[in-house]
């Protein structure tokens, strides 16, 4: 199907590890760990207690047509991550406004502070005793609404609610609309913060690590939460040698797939289904592809899910495949949105971003992780796996726009 | 050579098949008997609501067994909302005729709207976390409800569908949104048949939300506009077009395309912006679509045609001047559903354009959010 080539030239993150797509990378190199004690939430009662959260996040330096205090959380983190992509792709929010660029954002939780809010006032004053004008910003959709209600944006706005795989859901939608020609650019990528729900929900699954995230090695305990947002600008290819812009990554294609089997347990057939639908979107083979960022989340479960489906779709010869959650831990919607940042920054920069905490790795995996350094590499193309509850699978690809120009 | 003329067109989409679970009736025909009758939904108030919900009168879903859809096992700990989606979806591949199997499981698919999942589950969950000394002694069982995505994850295991399952979310949007999404995903080959549309139920924690929230959408429009709170589910199964002619099953409707936008309401004329985006999508959509505006002969309105100065209003006296088309309007019958409110509207006009004898070709749905977001569709009636 012919469509117009579309790239990132702006990547917004906001992480644990680092605020800014500069920040952002030199973490990934450095392999930085952005795991803490949780301070956002009450804790008591529960025996662990760590996650990755944002610390020395200024709201009121981000927010800026809007007030931040009548938002929720979650939408000051897109807005920061959205204003991050526009200034790294040297454009001028100025020039943004009254524009059909859209919004589309992917989340797990929403707005999950005014939700545990509203918990709060019903367990304290009962549904009907209190005052919650807040839950006007409840619904999820509010966070794409606010990155448009901020920047005065007027294309299509859509929150993608595809729980743990939100993030590739919101930017392979992104890429449809600029490359049949719906929208001409787009702010793309996902958002969650850290949600008390989420965090009692998998560790009465037995799903949380007591310190660390410590995907394919055979030690390892669980998942980490975290929280953030990673916000990508795309634009058609030829609006962005027009500009001169810089340009990360050319984004090939994306695959989906439903399980239809289990709400919580990943299936690897359908996994690698999305994985192939990718692939071939891109129009590439599983060969092609030089390095494989894992949805990764440090559970057994995953991990051998996980590589079984890519030994499936590489018939035994994986490319290196490794972990950006054993940094930042599972940042939920946000998840899939800052892992293609850094595939982007890997192909643009030429190295592979480590997993860290690694000690021992799972021969059951039998996966190259890229040990606990990052590693100098050529990365022509990048896949960015997620997967989900509900077993909603999405895939994406990226290349490096020199190389599958020349492929042409 | 213009860029834009080397693209590839898209497939064309069919509405094949309706399921709907509303409160005026359970499946299509019930359904569009109903709606073309004008028979209201709106009822007091029934159901153990703890506490009373904060309006007298609802239109809900009374007489709806879920059984009869999934039996009895395993249904122990679904939801509402998803009982309510599974039912609609079962319906609509009924009524469309389509059997899945092994063979086309892997692209049949789901795409649902949802505001804000069941926020029932999402809030009982979150507090059982705050009564408990042990606050992780949750019910690991009700964990998956607790994601925004869990009817469309459990239409698909119960249906045994494969293919792409996608969740939006965009408030009053959502249903109509879900359609738009599945219409491009069908279009650019994702997919061979989809089952979209929205999804709402009715619960304390969505009325009391609501109103603690002013959602003008919800429950104070209700006292405004004469619009109650409704629930239910609207769900269109939309395939490839030639693929739905090949097997001779009847078209529904081409949904020839859809548009949406939005136009900010900070500031002065807030409404008049919003309705000239509104305005500017519609005339886009149907340019692009190649069909007059003057053909167009009827309207599936978001909200109720006696305010006259709502975003809909104006943007419809903007557009189409004094030739206004037949103005339908479902949510006086079923309520404000909210997330399922856009799925109705088409479900609505579908049934409208299908009537024996009606004159109209041609048919909108429109949805304006209060928040500035607004989104429109087409579509042709078949055969």
């Amino acid at each position: 199907m012919r469509r117009h080539r579309v790239v990132i030239t702006g990547l917004g993150v906001v992480s644990s590890i680092g605020i800014g797509a500069r920040a952002f990378c030199e973490a990934l190199r450095a392999g930085k760990s952005g795991i803490t004690e949780i301070t956002s939430f009450d804790t008591t009662g529960f025996p662990f207690r760590r996650a990755g959260e944002i610390r020395e996040f200024d709201h009121r330096h981000w927010v800026r047509r809007l007030d931040p205090a009548s938002i929720g959380k979650t939408s000051q983190l897109a807005i920061a991550a959205s204003r991050l992509a526009l200034e790294d792709a040297r454009i001028d929010p100025a020039d943004t406004e009254g524009s059909r660029c859209g919004v589309s954002v992917g989340t797990t939780d929403g707005e999950t502070l005014l939700i545990e809010r509203f918990n709060e006032d019903w367990v304290r004053h009962g549904l009907e005793g209190f005052h919650g004008r807040y839950m006007a910003e409840a619904p999820a959709g509010r966070i794409a609404v606010n990155v448009a209600r901020d920047l005065g944006l007027e294309g299509e706005v859509n929150t993608f609610a595809t729980a743990c795989a939100a993030g590739n859901y919101a930017i392979g939608h992104a890429y449809d609309l600029v490359s049949t020609g719906e929208a001409p650019f787009m702010l793309c990528g996902g958002a969650d913060s850290l949600s008390r729900k989420t965090f009692a929900g998998f560790f009465r699954l037995n799903a949380i690590a007591p310190l660390v995230c410590q995907p394919f090695d055979r030690n390892r305990q669980g998942l980490l939460t975290g929280e953030g947002a990673g916000m990508l600008l795309v634009e058609r290819r030829e609006d962005a040698i027009l500009r001169r812009a810089r340009i990360y990554a050319e984004v090939l294609g994306y695959g989906l797939s439903c399980d239809g089997v289990h709400m919580t347990s990943p299936d690897r057939d359908s996994i690698a289904t999305a994985m192939r639908r990718a692939i071939h979107q891109a129009g590439l083979r599983p060969a092609d592809v030089s390095y494989v960022c894992a949805h990764g989340t440090g559970t057994r479960l995953n991990d051998l899910t996980e590589a079984a489906a890519i030994h499936q779709v590489f018939e035994g010869s994986p490319p290196p495949v490794s972990s950006v959650k054993s940094m930042i831990g599972h940042t939920m919607g946000a998840a899939s949105a800052i892992a293609a940042s850094a595939c982007a920054l890997a192909i643009y920069e030429g190295f592979l971003p480590p997993t860290i905490n690694s000690v021992e790795p799972d021969p059951e995996c039998a996966l190259d992780c890229v040990p606990n350094r990052a590693r100098d590499a050529e990365v022509n193309v990048a896949q960015n796996n997620s997967f989900a509850f509900g077993g909603n699978n999405a895939i994406l690809v990226l290349g490096r726009e020199e190389w599958t120009s020349h492929r042409l | 050579m213009d860029v834009a003329s080397a693209l590839s067109p898209l497939r064309r989409v069919a509405v094949t098949g309706c399921g709907v679970v509303s409160p005026i009736g359970i499946g299509r025909e019930a359904f569009a008997q109903a709606f073309l009758k004008g028979e209201c939904g709106l009822r007091p108030v029934v159901g153990d609501y703890v506490p009373p919900l904060p309006c007298m009168l609802a239109s809900q879903v009374v007489d709806f067994d879920v059984t009869r859809w999934l039996g009895k096992k395993g249904t122990r700990f679904l939801d509402r909302s998803t009982m309510l989606a599974i039912a609609a979806a079962d319906l609509a591949l009924k009524d469309g005729g389509l059997a899945v199997d092994e063979a086309n499981a892997g692209r049949i698919g789901v795409v649902l709207g949802t505001a804000m999942g069941s926020l029932k589950s999402i809030s009982d969950f979150g507090r059982e976390t705050l009564l408990y000394d042990r606050p992780f002694l949750v019910n690991p069982m009700l964990f998956p409800n607790t994601v925004l995505n869990s009817a469309a994850g459990q239409v698909a295991i119960w249906l045994k569908l494969r293919g792409i399952n996608t969740t939006v979310s965009n408030g009053q949007l959502s249903g109509l949104m879900a359609v738009s999404y599945a219409g491009r995903a069908i279009g650019l080959e994702y997919a061979d048949a989809l089952l979209a549309g929205g999804v709402e139920e009715l619960s304390e924690q969505l009325a009391w939300g609501a109103h603690h929230g002013g959602n003008r959408e919800f429950l104070e429009s209700a006292r405004e506009e004469d619009v109650y709170p409704g629930e239910g589910a609207s769900i269109l199964l939309v395939e490839e077009l030639q693929a739905a002619r090949d097997r001779g099953h009847p078209v529904i409707a081409e949904l020839l395309g859809c548009e949406s936008g939005f136009y900010c309401r900070t500031g002065g004329d807030g409404v008049a912006a919003q309705a000239r985006g509104l305005a500017s999508c519609l005339i886009r959509l149907v340019r692009a679509c190649e069909v007059s505006l003057e053909e167009v002969g009827a309207l599936s309105a978001g909200s109720p045609s006696e305010v006259a100065d709502s975003v809909e209003s104006l943007a419809i006296e903007m557009a189409f001047g004094d030739r206004r088309p037949t103005r339908l309007d479902v949510k006086a019958l079923i309520g404000e559903c909210y997330s399922a409110a856009g799925a109705f509207q088409c479900v609505a006009l579908l049934a409208h354009l299908g009537r024996p004898g009606c004159s109209h070709r041609y048919g909108l749905v429109t949805s304006a959010g209060k928040d500035g977001a607004v989104a429109c569709a087409l579509f042709e009636r078949g055969d």
